[in-house]
């Protein structure tokens, strides 16, 4: 394109006529748009200051395009050139800015105060495009210029039409994936989940997006979540993503939601407001009582109980601990984070509940201390006397026995009897005056006059041992230590010859002027403890006034009640972990109904292998291999969140009570092994209980989804003969609670699979565990479920017609040949593997109104694959192999494939069993009586003979195959498994358009030399072999 | 324009390409890098830009494969496409060109053409990666399929740009600069606006962003964006490219 300037045209670039036409139109026009500008910057008060600058900025502009129509009116090409592009530019810009305001998403990218802006794109459009026309035709016809200035005109236009066909392009036209793996977008239930919602929701992508040390995950985890949300909301109006993978746009996202939860907790924010700055008022006066209490160094009563210390030590602990969650309050709620207003207000309460549970403590100890002085004013003429008394009783009593330095006593016996006599009035004495002293500061205050320093006592018990105590106790202790030893002397009489009397008289004495002795000091103790309890220095006496007359701390435990009140009124506030949640990194922020959830990193991305816990520690730098979850992870809370869980699933089992559990048969599978199976449940937006069906079935809430569906467990086999007699059992009562259920129309699923032999007695052979319930489901539904039959892998051996069977290869069937039934189509390309399986068999001629229908079957061609009874034969033979595989002979009673390993069955309203006169078959029939009439509702099951495999084990484990070099290698637990249960509880209540399956992950499976000598070959050998093509085909041209 | 003419044009520059040297040297590096990728990843200061794809335990997905190939086409597309006009004007047969009997259109299609065609052999080399994966994993055809059509809109897209370069100079090296800035600016600036940007410039660069459509494509999803975007911007350089080599007649 020409755009060499020259000042002065030549004669026959210009077309005098249409340029001055062209230059003054652009004058007027640009004159217009400049005075419409700078009226805009007069009218408009409030125009920020980055808006006034590109408001400047164009009137400088257009400053420049009327002295380039001066210009042209000069006849300079110059400015031909700068004013044609220039209109050219605005005339496509606002081309395109009117089609994307047009566009259905373009509206939403313009600001409410743009919308007049928007108005005047249309004249803007026809002046610029005029303009430019006039210019085109300004320059002469054949000239340079003239084929310059068009080209210039038709790019303009293949731009601007290029731009306008992408803008149409980007909205409205649904995508269509072609992807038949499900890896990359949303699952036909995710589908169905955003066609259900009737509601906005809201999907923010706050993932981080800049690498920090061991977050590298984020890479590429980021784009491909937000590329899954995006997806989502390409699929329903409903859903509006949000990009906050800076940190600016996470903290823009974290005010919003402040702004949302605050709405929802007002009254929390004014109790946390007023609690800001009433918790200063009420720090501020912690202190300023502690200084006070500090001052009061003269206050020697108070002294007597340390409070002088004590007081002021707790009020700065409640000081400081009042501010420092006040400070806490106030940080969160002015702080950028997201505050949590019930937990910020449990915390401001505790501390205010705190603060008044010991200022009152402390109010009331004095009240009960200023009692004190006045109560032993009263009482200790009277109390000592009884010490005085005591001491006189003690002397005695010495007296009798003698005093250490006297000689042995003639009359051994009669001293004895002497000191007895003594002894107990001393005794009685002692126990009365241990009474007056405890009551000395009134009968309420006794434990309070026992803390105080001056009642503690050292009391010497004998010549080693002194035991501190208070004074009233150390009266306790002695006439105890007396009653002793008239014990003793009374046994010295009876029983002792009058040596021995004698000789323990001796012994005796020196403790009895022991005693004696405490006596006194007892006695000295109360007397110089009276006084200080009676007396009251002037300090203490003013805080005994205060707290007399209630004012001790009043004015601060008014505000601290005032709070509490307020606090005590606040509405109940969902307990969330959303604001420690919403911290984290790489998470997803899910909106809907006033609600707000976190989905974390590990729900949409699970690590694919979980470690054992044995991963060494520089394995925290490496890279988690994590499979990409965000069908289930996003979409099972986004159906929480906009619906209420579809049923109830009852985890149906039979469990004795703690105290019995010791001696009864272990569960084939515990409830407590279903975890993975139960959180997946959870996810597909079901609400999991559990029923001990040796309890009555658990009642289900007004607030609770009324459709159940029982996930019956298999029951434990009934115990060994000489171990189980007696016991509870599972059997016909817990049965007929199953079959009511079922009757009543509540839909199961059984859970079976294969048992392993046990023993049965101590001495007999191991025999097959009998299935609780497999009678009941060949009456009751025409199911066979053939728990006695282990479903054996195998693999061809050498021998033709002969299969191999390694015990790595026991554990695991990989069959995924399910049926078209709804339950099973979805999973009929997934990952699934099966261990310890049982065959299910339907019997020829099932009850009128069952029909039974197979979902997952061994398939008739896998003719290394059967099911035998004759499991410890298998494991006799492995016994006495020396390798780890065997090729068993096929024998009778083996049941070749085809066979089935999970049905499922109806029974509509035609049933035969529709009205039923009671039941008479012999194993059901005990706990329904005979001839009561049972209806029986139209219902559902699903006998599934693989329940070991949805187990924890198995569904939350990594696997150990045996791989075709017999290598055992760690593989992905086969986490579809649980779909099978998922589906079948969706199929049970009639939602089948939720059935789905998750992703069909399938992964590398290369020896690593394979994977080298392919690398060398691709990466090295086939480039340089195209390099030496080109270098012969060189070489013979040049020939 | 006739599509004779055009077609003798292509069949000329795709024979063109199989006597240079340097589409053999481009062409090995095409098929080596991709390849390196696919088995062992690629790793810039530590930090995984690309996982392998044929590693054991790996997901079995040709998506970082397809995203790879994309990538490198934003350096070979320029050198590929480096010589066509330029080569024409440095070594003056374009006065030849421009006084036969054929349009600008015809020239610049035809060339067009021909660069593609051999794109189209470089990328049915790749076709190996494809078989490795069905033999080792399991190749999801719907991504195979749209990943090799979203291959061949965005080769088109980048050698039409290759093209545009091209002819704005004499230099064979200059064409080739121009054309990696150019797609560098759309592949990855745009990438890097995308990530490290404030809404709404970020959707902006999203929306100018060719590896944003690109994506659809290595995923299996057909998306008329995508198409819309490659196509709209193969018609638009080659249309660019037509009008720069006119300027020369009136220049």
């Amino acid at each position: 394109m020409a755009m060499r300037p020259s000042r002065i045209a030549p004669a026959d670039l210009l077309d005098r006529k249409y340029a001055n036409i062209a230059a003054v139109t652009s004058i007027v026009l640009s004159l217009l748009g400049a005075a419409a500008l700078v009226t805009c910057m007069i009218v408009i008060e409030e125009m920020s200051g980055l808006a006034a600058a590109y408001l400047a900025t164009w009137v400088v502009l257009l400053a420049i395009v009327i002295a380039a129509g001066a210009a042209v009116l000069r006849g300079q090409t110059w400015g031909l050139q700068f004013s044609l592009i220039y209109y050219i530019v605005v005339a496509a810009g606002s081309l395109v800015l009117a089609a994307w305001a047009l566009m259905p998403d373009g509206a939403k990218w313009w600001p409410a105060q743009w919308v007049p802006v928007a108005t005047v794109l249309v004249p803007v459009l026809c002046g610029a495009g005029g303009a430019a026309v006039l210019f085109v035709l300004a320059s002469a016809a054949g000239s340079r210029l003239r084929y310059a200035s068009i080209v210039a005109v038709t790019i303009g236009a293949a731009v601007t039409l290029v731009v306008v066909m992408n803008l149409a392009a980007q909205s409205e036209l649904k995508p269509i994936s072609m992807e038949t793996s499900g890896l990359y977008g949303p699952s036909g239930r995710m589908e169905r989940i955003l066609r259900s919602l009737s509601t906005q929701v809201r999907l923010t992508c706050a993932y981080t997006a800049a690498d920090k040390k061991g977050k590298k995950l984020s890479r590429k985890h980021g784009p491909r979540t937000l590329e899954f949300l995006e997806d989502l909301a390409a699929r329903s109006d409903n859903v509006v993503v949000v990009d906050a993978c800076s940190d600016v746009a996470k903290a823009q996202v974290i005010a919003r939601l402040r702004g949302q939860l605050g709405d929802k907790a007002t009254k929390h924010k004014e109790f946390l407001g007023q609690f800001v700055v009433s918790g200063g008022t009420v720090a501020e006066g912690l202190s300023k009582e502690a200084q006070q209490w500090e001052s009061l160094s003269e206050a020697a009563y108070l002294d007597l109980w340390g409070m002088s210390i004590a007081v002021p030590r707790r009020l700065r602990e409640l000081a400081e601990k009042a501010q420092k969650v006040r400070d806490k309050v106030d940080g969160e709620l002015t702080g950028s984070g997201l505050p949590d207003h019930a937990a910020l207000a449990d915390e401001a309460k505790g501390s205010l509940e705190e603060t008044q549970r010991d200022l009152e403590q402390i109010a009331r100890l004095l009240r009960q201390m200023a009692e004190i002085p006045i109560k032993v004013t009263e009482n200790h003429k009277a109390t000592l006397k009884k010490t005085q008394d005591c001491v006189a009783a003690a002397s005695e009593m010495a007296r009798t026995i003698g005093t250490p330095d006297k000689p042995r006593p003639s009359n051994p016996s009669s001293v004895l009897g002497r000191f007895i006599t003594a002894s107990r009035e001393t005794a009685r004495r002692a126990r009365l005056t241990a009474k007056a002293l405890g009551d000395i500061g009134g009968v309420q205050n006794a434990d309070l006059v026992r803390t105080s320093t001056v009642w503690q006592f050292q009391l010497p018990i004998d010549s080693r041992l002194v035991a501190r105590t208070t004074v009233d106790h150390a009266y306790r202790l002695l006439a105890e230590r007396i009653s002793e030893m008239v014990l003793d002397a009374e046994g010295l009489i009876k029983a002792a010859k009058k040596e021995y009397q004698a000789q323990a008289i001796v012994q005796m004495r020196p403790q009895v002027v022991q005693l004696a002795r405490s006596f006194r000091d007892a006695h000295e103790a109360a007397q110089r403890a009276a006084p200080s309890l009676m007396t009251v220095d002037e300090q203490t006496r003013k805080v005994f006034n205060q707290a007399e007359n209630d004012l001790t701390f009043k004015a601060l435990l008014k505000t601290v009640e005032d709070l509490l009140q307020q606090a005590k009124d606040l509405p109940k506030l969902k307990t969330s972990t959303l604001t420690t949640d919403i911290t984290a990194d790489n998470i997803v922020i899910i909106e809907a109904d006033k609600k707000v959830q976190v989905v974390e990193f590990d729900a949409v991305w699970p690590v694919r292998r979980p470690s054992l816990g044995l991963a060494p520690a520089a394995a925290e730098d490496t890279e988690q291999q994590r499979a990409f979850n965000g069908n289930a992870g996003i979409g099972s809370k986004i159906l929480s969140m906009t619906s209420k869980p579809f049923a109830t699933v009852l985890l149906t089992y039979y469990q004795l009570p703690p105290q019995l559990q010791r001696m009864a048969q272990p569960a084939e599978i515990d409830p407590r092994e279903l975890s993975t199976l139960r959180r997946r449940l959870t996810e597909a937006n079901f609400l999991v209980k559990e029923w001990n069906v040796a309890e009555p079935m658990p009642k289900v809430q007004d607030d609770q989804p009324q459709t159940r569906v029982l996930l019956v467990l298999p029951p434990p086999s009934p115990a060994p003969m000489s171990m189980g007699r007696g016991q509870p059992q599972f059997g016909a009562e817990h049965v007929s609670k199953i079959r009511q259920a079922v009757d009543s129309g509540i839909h199961a699923i059984f859970l079976t699979h294969f048992f392993r032999p046990r023993r049965m007695s101590f001495f007999g052979p191991p025999t097959q565990p009998r299935y609780g319930l497999s009678e009941y489901l060949e009456e009751d539904w025409g199911i066979e479920a053939l728990t006695g039959y282990l479903v054996v892998p195998a693999v061809p051996d050498e021998q033709p017609g002969k299969f191999r069977v390694s015990i790595p290869r026991l554990g695991y069937l990989p069959l995924n040949n399910f049926s078209d039934h709804p339950i099973g189509k979805p999973l009929q390309t997934q990952r699934v593997l099966w261990g310890v399986l049982c065959p299910i068999r339907a019997v020829d001629s099932p009850p009128k109104g069952v029909s039974i229908q197979p979902l997952l079957s061994v398939p008739a061609h896998w003719h290394d694959t059967w099911a035998t009874p004759r499991f410890m034969a298998l494991i006799e033979q492995f016994n006495a192999s020396e390798s780890n595989q065997v090729t068993p002979e096929y024998a009778s009673g083996d049941m070749p494939a085809p066979f089935d390993v999970a049905v499922a069955a109806k029974r509509g309203t035609n049933s035969s069993a529709t009205t039923l006169p009671g039941r008479t078959r012999p194993t059901t029939t005990q706990a329904t009586t005979a001839g009561e009439a049972h209806q029986v509702k139209p219902a559902r099951i699903v006998v599934l003979g693989m329940g070991r495999s949805l187990t924890d084990d198995y569904l939350a484990q990594p696997v150990r195959i045996q791989d075709l070099d017999r290598t055992i290698r760690d593989y992905d637990p086969p986490r579809a498994n649980s779909d099978v249960v998922v589906n079948s509880v969706y199929w049970l209540i009639g939602r089948e358009n939720y059935i789905a399956a998750g992703p069909a992950t399938h992964f590398v499976l290369i020896g690593e030399t394979v994977r080298i000598v392919l690398a060398i070959i691709f990466v090295a050998a086939l480039p340089l072999a195209v390099l030496v093509a080109g270098a012969t085909v060189m070489v013979v041209r040049r020939r | 324009m006739t599509t004779r003419k055009t077609l003798v044009v292509a069949r000329r520059e795709l024979a063109g390409y199989f006597f240079s040297p340097v589409a053999y040297v481009i062409g090995a590096a095409f098929l080596a890098g991709s390849a390196f990728v696919f088995f062992f990843g690629l790793d810039l200061f530590g930090i995984p830009l690309f996982n392998a794809v044929l590693k054991r335990g790996g997901e079995a997905a040709l998506r970082p494969l397809f995203e790879v190939m994309a990538y490198i086409m934003i350096f070979a597309a320029p050198l590929l496409t480096m010589r066509l006009m330029s080569e024409e004007f440095s070594s003056g047969t374009i006065e030849t060109l421009i006084t036969a009997p054929i349009t600008d259109t015809e020239v610049v299609v035809g060339k067009f053409l021909g660069v593609m065609g051999f794109y189209g052999v470089l990328l049915a080399s790749t076709l190996v990666f494809l078989a490795l994966m069905a033999g080792f994993g399991r190749a999801d055809p719907g991504v195979a399929v749209t990943g090799y059509i979203g291959m061949l809109l965005l080769g088109a897209a980048f050698l039409s740009v290759g093209l545009l370069a091209s002819t704005l100079t004499n230099y064979q090296i200059v064409a080739a600069i121009t054309g990696i800035a150019i797609l560098a600016v759309f592949g990855v600036l745009m990438q890097l606006i995308v990530r490290h940007a404030v809404p709404p410039w970020n959707s902006v660069a999203a929306k100018l962003n060719a590896m944003t459509y690109f994506k659809d494509f290595s995923r299996g999803v057909l998306n008329t964006r995508g198409l819309v975007f490659f196509l709209s911007a193969t018609a638009l350089f080659l249309f660019l490219s037509v009008k720069t080599l006119e300027s020369r007649r009136w220049r």
